[in-house]
C-alpha cells in the first residue's frame, strides 16, 4: 500500500532533481544563503551568550541543537512543502489541477509531493552540521535518546506537513494566501531558539497552544537526555489532530472544487 | 572670461530647465507608481515576514534583561529599539531589484531608453510610493506599543525628530542607490536576486536590525558605526530612541551622506556601462 506512493515520489523527485541540475548556480546561491542565515542565527545566539552565561538554562552548545533543528524544519518547508503549495496555487489558477485529480492516487498525497526544490535542502544540511557540532561538545548520546530523537523528528516533519496541507486545502476557498502563509512562517521564526529563552506569556503560548516548542526545543531536549514528556505528549497529539484535520479539509475542498468556471 | 561666464550661465540654465522638467514629471510618475502599487497590494504584506526575526530577538532580550539591564539596556530600551527598527526598516527599505532585473532581462528596457527621462526616476517614484498607508498604520502601532511599555521612550524633541527625518532620508537614498546598482548588474549576471538577498542579510545583522550595535563587542561596534551598514536602520533608530552618542550623530550623518554619494556615483557608472553592454548585444 505504501510502495506505490513511494515509487511515484521517487519518480517525481527525480524529475525535480533533474530540473535543479539544469541551474547549477542555483545550488551555490542557495547554499550561500543558507550559510549566511545560519551564521546570523548562531551569531545572534553568540551575542546573547556574550552577555549572559545561559539562555533560559541552555548552554551555548546545547542551544546549537535547537538552532540546527530549526534549520532542518525550515529546509524541509522550503524544499519539499512550499514548492508544492506554489504549484497547487498555479494549478488552481490555470485549471491544470484537473489533470492531477483524474490520476489514480490520493490527491492530497500526490499534490503535496509534486514538486521539490532540492537546492533548498542546503538549510537542512547546515542544520545537521550544527547539531553535530553541538553534540561534539556534549557528553556521549545513548541509543535510546537518539532513537527517541529520530521518532520526534519524524513527528515534527509530519506536523509541518499537516500544517502546510491544511494551508493547501484553504487555497480552494481563498485565492490569496500570502497573508496566512507569512504569518505561519513568521511564527516558525520563534523556533530558532529554546522556548525557555522567551518571556512568560509567550513561552506558554509557544509550548502549550501553538506546538512551536515541539519543532525544535523538544527534540533537542530528548537528544540531551532530559525529555519533557508532557510537551512530547502534547506535540504528538497536536500533530495527529492537525493531520486528521488536514485530511478532512482536503476531502471538503475536493468536494467543493468544480474546476475553472465552476 | 566672457566665454567662461557664458558656459556657466548655460549650465545653470540647463539645471533650471531640468529641475522644472522633473517637477512636471514627478507628479505623473508618482501617480502612475501609486496605481501600479495598488494593483499589487500583496507585496505590502510580505514586509511583515522581515519583522519576525528582530521581534524574536526582542522577546529573548526582554527575558534576559528581566532581572538586570544587559549592557545598559533595560527591558524598555529593548522594546523601544526593536519597535523603532521595524518602523524605520519600513520607512527606508527599497525593493526594486526584481523589477529592474526583469526589465533588463526581458528587453522591456528598450523603450525606456528612448525616453528623455532616466529610468532611474521611474524606479525612484515606485520606491517612494512603497511606503504610503502601511507606514502610517505601523507608526500608530509602534507609538502605542512604546507608550504602553513601562520604561520605553522615544526622543521626541524637535531637534532629534528633525535629525531623524534627515537620517531616514539619507537611509532611503542609500538603499535606493544600492538596489539600483545591484539591479543594474542584471546586464551581465542572472543571479542578481541572490546578490541582493545576501547583501540584505549582511546589512540586517551588521546594520543594527537584528542586534543593536551597542551590544556587539565594543571594538566591533565602534568600527561598524562608520561602515555603510548602519545607514538605513541603526542610525535613524538610535536617533529616535535617544541611544546615539550625541557628539557623534552629526559626524555619522555626514559619513552616511558621503557613502550615499559614493553609491550614487557607483550606480551611475554601473548603469552606463550596462547600457553600453546591452546595446552591444543588439537589442
Amino acid at each position: 500500500m505504501i510502495a506505490h506512493p513511494l515509487r511515484v515520489f521517487v519518480r517525481l523527485a527525480r524529475g525535480s532533481l533533474m530540473t535543479a541540475m539544469e541551474y547549477r548556480v542555483g545550488f551555490i546561491t542557495a547554499m550561500g544563503m543558507s550559510l549566511i542565515d545560519a551564521l546570523w542565527a548562531v551569531g545572534g545566539a553568540w551575542v546573547f551568550y556574550s552577555h549572559r552565561p545561559t539562555l533560559g538554562g541552555w548552554r551555548f552548545h546545547e542551544a546549537l541543537l535547537v538552532v540546527g533543528l530549526f534549520f532542518i524544519a525550515s529546509g524541509f518547508l522550503d524544499a519539499v512543502l512550499q514548492p508544492s503549495l506554489r504549484e497547487l496555487i498555479e494549478g488552481l489558477r490555470t485549471g491544470q489541477l484537473d489533470y492531477i485529480l483524474i490520476r489514480p492516487m490520493d490527491a492530497m498525497l500526490l499534490i503535496s509531493m509534486r514538486r521539490q526544490r532540492f537546492e533548498k535542502l542546503s538549510s537542512a544540511l547546515i542544520g545537521v552540521v550544527l547539531i553535530a557540532v553541538g553534540l561534539s561538545q556534549a557528553s556521549a548520546v545513548g541509543g535510546a535518546p537518539l532513537f527517541g530523537f529520530l521518532v520526534l523528528l519524524g513527528f515534527t516533519l509530519l506536523l509541518l506537513y499537516a500544517a502546510m496541507s491544511l494551508l493547501m486545502a484553504l487555497c480552494f476557498w481563498v485565492v490569496d494566501l500570502t497573508n496566512i502563509e507569512e504569518l505561519l512562517l513568521g511564527l516558525l521564526e520563534t523556533a530558532r531558539y529554546p522556548v525557555q529563552a522567551f518571556p512568560e506569556p509567550l513561552r506558554s503560548v509557544l509550548s502549550f497552544v501553538l506546538p512551536i516548542a515541539f519543532i525544535s526545543t523538544v527534540p533537542a531536549e530528548m537528544l540531551l537526555g532530559r525529555p519533557n514528556w508532557l510537551l512530547i505528549a502534547y506535540g504528538i497529539a497536536a500533530t495527529l489532530a492537525l493531520f486528521a484535520l488536514s485530511r478532512l479539509a482536503w476531502r471538503a475542498a475536493l468536494r467543493k472544487y468544480a474546476s475553472i468556471g465552476g | 572670461m566672457s566665454r567662461n561666464g557664458d558656459s556657466g550661465r548655460t549650465r545653470l540654465h540647463g539645471l533650471v530647465l531640468k529641475a522644472r522638467y522633473l517637477g512636471r514629471a514627478y507628479p505623473v510618475l508618482l501617480r502612475f507608481a501609486w496605481e501600479r502599487a495598488a494593483a499589487y497590494r500583496a507585496v505590502f504584506v510580505v514586509a511583515l515576514m522581515n519583522a519576525a526575526f528582530p521581534l524574536v530577538m526582542m522577546a529573548i532580550w526582554i527575558e534576559l534583561a528581566r532581572e538586570s539591564p544587559v549592557a545598559g539596556f533595560t527591558t524598555g530600551d529593548f522594546v523601544a529599539y526593536y519597535l523603532a527598527a521595524v518602523l524605520v526598516r519600513r520607512l527606508t527599505a527599497v525593493g526594486i531589484v526584481n523589477d529592474l532585473e526583469r526589465l533588463i532581462r526581458s528587453g522591456e528596457l528598450s523603450p525606456h531608453l528612448l525616453r528623455p527621462l532616466h529610468v532611474g526616476h521611474v524606479f525612484f517614484a515606485r520606491a517612494l510610493v512603497g511606503r504610503g498607508f502601511i507606514v502610517l498604520l505601523l507608526m500608530l502601532a509602534v507609538g502605542v506599543g512604546v507608550a504602553l511599555t513601562p520604561g520605553a521612550r522615544f526622543d521626541l524633541r524637535p531637534v532629534s525628530l528633525a535629525l531623524f527625518v534627515v537620517a531616514c532620508a539619507i537611509g532611503l537614498l542609500f538603499e535606493f542607490f544600492v538596489q539600483f546598482s545591484i539591479g543594474s548588474l542584471g546586464f551581465w549576471l542572472t543571479q542578481v536576486q541572490g546578490i541582493a538577498a545576501a547583501f540584505q542579510f549582511v546589512k540586517a545583522f551588521l546594520g543594527g536590525y537584528i542586534v543593536p550595535l551597542a551590544l556587539f563587542p565594543s571594538g566591533l561596534a565602534q568600527w561598524l558605526v562608520w561602515t555603510p551598514f548602519p545607514i538605513s536602520v541603526a542610525l535613524p533608530v538610535e536617533i529616535l530612541t535617544g541611544q546615539a552618542d550625541a557628539a557623534q550623530v552629526s559626524a555619522r550623518l555626514i559619513v552616511g551622506a558621503l557613502w550615499t554619494l559614493l553609491t550614487a556615483v557607483g550606480a551611475r557608472q554601473v548603469w552606463r556601462a550596462g547600457v553600453r553592454a546591452y546595446a552591444a548585444v543588439g537589442a
